[in-house]
């Protein structure tokens, strides 16, 4: 176990070495003008040569890039070129916004696919089952935006119930919309796992001698085939967790809801490089911290799963 | 596999029974498959018959006929510079069609050829591919696809570059691994003891065994893609207007949303048909040729 979790630690830093250098070559053919996008046409061509030549935008590739590794070393992701302000101080300010919505989805998403996955097990082979099947392959073909876009529309505009948009200071009621909407797809991802993770429980020997034993049916599903069930859907939430980011950027977009996908998503629009460069950065990585923390709590829970190849799951 | 008749009967040993007919009777058995083939059939017939299946130009301006409700003259009513919605949802399925198909073919020729290549050849070429697919998958995938776009400007090859360059990684590692179980099975011994070279392993005996993955994830990944570019082109990285594309079309339909909220109604049904039908064909034809490939095909 040590010797794996090891292993997966020093594997870890080649990689984030390659994503960081990956964002950086992506952004640094970027054909756009950041000079002229900050401070647009108003300047003379000699103003924009030295506002340039600060930002260092003329250095050759290999400097800029040994530059920026080294800052980024220092944690200092560069200032933006729209607000002047560092990028690392507005994403420390935007992160727990999207945290706050990830983890009011994420709980969502557990609860109801969950609940609708154990239900569709217990019912398997009637309506039900086929009902709550079928939508939940519906659920995860339905576009996020789209979801967010009808939300918007039945609770805030035609019933009028809750907000269609903005943070209102944290007033929970401006929560719901965006944590359904950014809930759907894990839910139906979580619902389709659980129901097949409980019916292949349902057929080990354990759940034959509970039922013997004159356990009731959903004592059967609820106490024993969901708790070993649960293992595989802890994971799948786990590494579901990069689809809770890039669904932010939809989701916070559509209710302007002011977190770091928001964010990302105005730095792109504004061709905003340190910015976009940063925000890509900072989630790629805790993309690849929660994947290596599933790993190793998937490989500590269950001792059958083998711990010689590398990346498995 | 003319070659070595006597040794490749055992290849198909996987499939339940062989021969066109009883897959089909198979698929058939499949209900949801044949809903995903139905809705499929639909769409793409939709997009390719679009010209002769609506008389309205999909970005001619009639500001005359602006925000018409649905009804005979326009079914699908009209949006605010009185262009068809109908004929612009029909155009939009070409769009989305030819972004997904072309960037899956992309994606599953790159992918594909590196993951065939390294995992015969192993050594130092497979662990640079393989390095390079784990470093495309560390990333969300959308938020490179978002990186990618705004680095080479929203058009529409910059689509194709986007998708399948991001996509390749996951094909890659797929046919890598089917090769690697393959490749030690006792047929390519045979066939190259017999003197095959690598070229006609690789081309001839490998290429046919990694096939049924390939459709499998091409009809999944073709889903994943449409969904891609739809929330691309809705966060204006995708489609530029005044091209009808199904995510740009939503997103400017947010602005008449309480008064004509067709706008988005109706090309968003259309992404969610078009995706349910792929993804249940890939789940049918899953199920349907190998049962084992499962969960890693999914993310």
């Amino acid at each position: 176990m040590f010797s794996y979790a090891l292993r997966r630690f020093l594997w870890f830093v080649p990689m984030l070495l390659g994503v960081a250098t990956v964002t950086f070559l992506l952004l640094h053919v970027l054909p756009g003008d950041p000079v002229l996008s900050m401070v647009g046409e108003r300047y003379d061509a000699d103003t924009l040569a030295r506002l340039r030549a600060e930002m260092h935008l003329d250095d050759p590739l290999p400097e800029r890039y040994a530059r920026y590794l080294g800052n980024l070393a220092r944690l200092d992701l560069g200032t933006s070129y729209v607000t002047g302000v560092p990028v690392w101080n507005s994403i420390r300010e935007r992160f727990p916004l999207t945290l706050r919505l990830a983890a009011a989805a994420m709980a969502i998403a557990v609860v109801v696919g969950v609940g609708i996955g154990v239900v569709a097990a217990w019912r398997r082979g009637t309506p039900l089952d086929y009902l709550l099947v079928g939508g939940s392959v519906v659920g995860v073909s339905m576009p996020v935006f789209w979801l967010g876009v009808l939300l918007i529309y039945l609770f805030s505009m035609r019933l009028g119930w809750l907000p269609a948009s903005g943070f209102g200071n944290g007033n929970p009621l401006y929560l719901v919309l965006p944590a359904i909407t950014l809930a759907q797809a894990s839910t139906a991802y979580v619902a389709r796992i659980t129901r097949s993770s409980v019916l292949d429980e349902i057929h080990e020997t354990y759940v034959k001698a509970a039922r013997a034993k004159g356990a009731t049916e959903a004592r059967l599903l609820f106490r024993h085939a969901l708790r070993n069930a649960l293992l595989p859907i802890i994971t799948v939430v786990g590494v579901d967790f990069g689809s809770y980011l890039s669904g932010a950027v939809l989701t916070e977009s559509i209710f302007a809801w002011p977190g770091l996908g928001r964010f990302t998503l105005d730095a792109i629009l504004k061709r905003d490089l340190p910015a976009i460069q940063g925000a890509v950065l900072f989630m790629a990585i805790l993309f690849m911290v929660v994947n290596l923390a599933v790993d190793l709590l998937y490989a500590r829970v269950d001792p059958r799963v083998k711990l010689g190849g590398r990346g498995g799951v | 596999m003319a070659a070595v008749p006597a040794v490749s009967t055992d290849v198909p040993a996987r499939s339940r029974s062989s021969g066109i007919a009883p897959a089909l009777r198979r698929f058939a058995a499949q209900r949801a498959g044949v809903v995903g083939l139905a809705l499929i059939v639909v769409t793409v017939g939709g997009g390719v018959f679009a010209p002769w299946l609506t008389r309205y130009d999909p970005t001619a301006l009639a500001m005359d006929q602006a925000l018409q409700p649905p009804g005979p003259g326009h079914w699908l009513g009209t949006d605010a510079f009185g262009r068809d919605v109908l004929s612009r949802v029909l155009h939009g399925a070409r769009f989305s069609l030819e972004v997904g198909v072309v960037s899956r073919i992309i994606a599953l020729a790159v992918g594909a050829s590196l993951g065939l290549l390294a995992g015969y050849y192993g050594g130092r070429f497979d662990q640079f591919v393989m390095r390079m697919a784990d470093v495309t998958l560390a990333y969300p995938g959308l938020l490179l696809l978002i990186a990618v776009m705004a680095a080479i400007g929203p058009s529409k090859t910059a689509l194709f570059v986007a998708l399948g360059g991001v996509g390749w990684a996951g094909v890659a590692r797929l046919v890598r691994a089917q090769v690697l179980s393959i490749k030690e099975r006792e047929f390519v011994t045979a066939i190259r003891s017999l003197g095959a070279s690598d070229r006609t392993i690789i081309v001839r005996h490998l290429l046919p065994n990694v096939l049924t993955p390939i459709v499998v994830i091409f009809s999944m990944g073709l889903g994943a893609s449409i969904m891609a570019e739809s929330s691309l082109s809705f966060l204006g990285l995708g489609a530029q207007p005044p091209h009808p594309s199904w995510g740009s079309m939503i997103s400017s339909g947010l602005d008449y949303l309480r008064v004509a909220p067709w706008l988005s109604l109706a090309p968003g049904a259309m992404v969610t048909l078009t995706v349910l039908g792929f993804n249940l064909l890939g789940d049918a034809l899953r199920d349907l040729f190998d049962p084992k490939l499962g969960r890693a095909t999914r993310r």
